[in-house]
């Protein structure tokens, strides 16, 4: 059973497509990664799946339910962090925390218990009967994620959890991540930081102009790259390069006398080895280059996008 | 367990969130002064009259003042509604607080429900100082009196809720808090005063155009008939008859159908409160219709609107 399941999603602004019939579907119990430019259409998909978007045509099922006929279902059972967002400033951190609570069906010793558990947890519970528009921005956007773990939720949608934190709240964003992760919850983030996307997520979508460019585990994105745009090989030997010619090289790029990258179409280490050994070179190292991810991102958005 | 009602949950945070705030403190402080300044308006009004009329007018002093405060409630209201719901687009609290289980229908009437709780307190307030400072400067204030003060509140929260309605309207049209509370306090000066005193100074204009004395009792009558017809529009003009029908006896289709000389007729009349209501059924499913049609275009506006 898939956490979520989006099928031919088209949200237009006037004349911009912000969303061009969008498909996609999410496992449960993974970290998910949406990965794209601005404008992209990654805060559109993300409202419409809480429903603060009513898409021109498609669905969004969250957990089995339609989120446009079941809003009230869907939303007991996920959290949601909104980006660039706020919470209510003339209120205290506890209060804020409290009014979210009053909207799920939990005892009074209940809610006070994980209100104050959640306060610990994001660091705020010295501060909790502040009023929230005494606090940095940081201690606003880790009260925001707060709420959003009020109902201890089964999946977790979070657009650009890190934005605009300082690096303790990042870390503090990430652990919790991973926290989730751990216990057997989705999490469905959006970032335009790629070293997270990398570190905390095991699937990725890559969207451009509202259509989804790439999707799947971050290996098979990068094989998928690579067997697309080339595999970059790194060797060295211990004795003056040997001149090399195979019909899968690109080309090649000399580092020194006895380095090179060699661009090639396909994997060709065993071909390579075979012959520097035959030229009688020994090799040093013979290695495959992977892509960062930030590779991928790039070439994602600059070439496959008409 | 501890279930609170999504609407009274959004109603209670608006109230507590906006009893904080230095808008609401000073708008109180305007009405708990305006309730002091009455009192002190009704006691110089009462010692300039000889002793046998006191009593008799007490009431028509009583019908003024409320007169009065329907501006300041106009204002209030509208204003209170104005932010309601674009304050919350704008900030990004909708995002967070509609991510929880609640519908859009539960949000928009929680709003509309704190709000307008909050009017009536401040209309509270006004009363109950209103009264406190009659006892202060020493007029008795007797069980008639009392009475006299609390038959038309009904209708005064009635005409609040209207401008509320009104001013949520703008919240969910306008999408800066800024602009939506600029027109919100040019509303009512449009509405209430700039509105009725043109229609009024046109109407009569043509009546007595040639310049020769209005000696035409019809013609008259028929232009005053005119003028209550445009006058329609405009809630305190509903109010006004409410008020007249529980104080005076009369409203103003009365006066149109019956002539003047009905005026000196119910003037006399001493109507119950619920013959009032009778004679003004009309004003007051006016002010009804006028409450439910801007809110009910704000509630389709914001339940398919998108929310970014």
């Amino acid at each position: 059973m898939y956490a979520i399941e989006i099928e031919n999603l088209t949200k237009s602004y006037g004349n911009f497509k912000a969303v061009d019939n969008l498909t996609l579907k999410v496992e449960k119990g993974i970290t998910f990664g949406f990965l794209g430019p601005n404008g992209a259409g990654k805060t559109t998909t993300i409202l419409s799946m809480i429903g603060l978007i009513i898409p021109d045509s498609g669905s969004i099922r969250i957990l089995g339910e339609d989120v446009f006929r079941e809003p009230v279902k869907v939303k007991e059972r996920i959290g949601y962090l909104p980006e660039n967002a706020t919470i209510y400033e003339e209120l205290t951190a506890w209060r804020n925390l409290e009014f979210f609570a009053n909207f799920y069906k939990m005892s009074r010793q209940e809610k006070e218990k994980r209100i104050e558990e959640l306060l610990k947890m994001v660091g705020l519970w010295d501060v909790r009967y502040r009023k929230v528009k005494t606090f940095s921005k940081g201690m606003k956007q880790r009260l925001l994620l707060a709420q959003t773990l009020i109902n201890d939720p089964e999946v977790l949608i979070l657009d650009e959890p890190t934005s605009g934190l300082d690096p303790e709240g990042a870390y503090l964003v990430k652990n919790i991540v991973r926290e989730e992760r751990k216990k057997g919850k989705t999490v469905f983030f959006s970032s335009h930081i790629l070293s997270e996307v990398e570190e905390l997520s095991n699937r990725v979508g890559i969207i451009v102009k509202g259509k989804l460019r790439a999707l799947g585990p971050l290996e098979d994105i990068k094989r998928e790259f690579m067997e697309l745009e080339g595999y970059e090989i790194k060797v060295e030997t211990k004795q003056k390069l040997p001149q090399i010619e195979l019909p899968e090289i690109i080309r090649i790029e000399k580092v020194n006398e006895n380095k090179a990258i060699i661009f090639a179409k396909e994997d060709i280490r065993e071909q390579l080895s075979e012959l520097l050994a035959k030229k009688g070179a020994t090799i040093v190292s013979l290695k495959v280059e992977e892509p960062s991810l930030e590779d991928v991102f790039l070439r994602t958005i600059y070439r496959r996008s008409d | 367990m501890t279930d609170v009602p999504p609407i009274f949950n959004i109603a209670l945070k608006d109230i507590y969130e906006s009893m904080r705030t230095k808008r609401l403190i000073i708008t109180f402080a305007i009405f708990l002064l305006a309730g002091a300044g009455m009192a002190y308006w009704m006691k110089t009004s009462i010692m300039k009259m000889a002793m046998e009329f006191q009593t008799e007018n007490m009431s028509m002093i009583r019908g003024t003042q409320l007169s009065a405060v329907k501006y300041f409630l106009a204002v209030l209201s509208v204003l209170l509604g104005a932010d309601a719901i674009n304050r919350e687009i704008e900030g990004g609290t909708i995002k967070a607080t509609l991510s929880h289980p609640i519908y859009r229908d539960q949000f928009i009437l929680g709003k509309y429900f704190g709000r307008a709780l909050t009017v009536l307190f401040a209309f509270l307030l006004f009363a109950v100082s209103n009264v406190a400072f009659l006892l202060i400067l020493g007029i008795p204030v007797s069980s008639d009196a009392f009475m006299t003060f609390i038959k038309p509140l009904p209708f005064f929260v009635l005409f609040s809720l209207v401008y509320l309605a009104f001013g949520v309207f703008l919240s969910t049209l306008l999408r800066k808090p800024l602009n939506a509370i600029i027109v919100a306090v040019l509303l009512p000066i449009l509405l209430e005063f700039i509105y009725p005193t043109a229609v009024s100074a046109i109407i009569v204009f043509r009546a007595v155009g040639s310049g020769a004395p209005p000696t035409d009792i019809g013609a008259l009558q028929e232009s005053l008939g005119k003028i209550y017809m445009l006058l329609s529009t405009v809630p305190g003009h509903h109010l006004d008859n409410i008020n007249n029908a529980i104080f005076y006896g009369f409203t103003s289709s009365d006066i149109v159908e019956g002539g003047f000389g009905s005026l000196v007729a119910f003037q006399t009349q001493n109507v119950s409160y619920y013959e009032a209501i009778g004679l003004a059924w009309k004003h007051i499913a006016a002010l009804i219709v006028m409450l439910l049609l801007p809110f009910a275009i704000a509630y389709t506006k914001f339940m398919k609107a998108d929310l970014r």
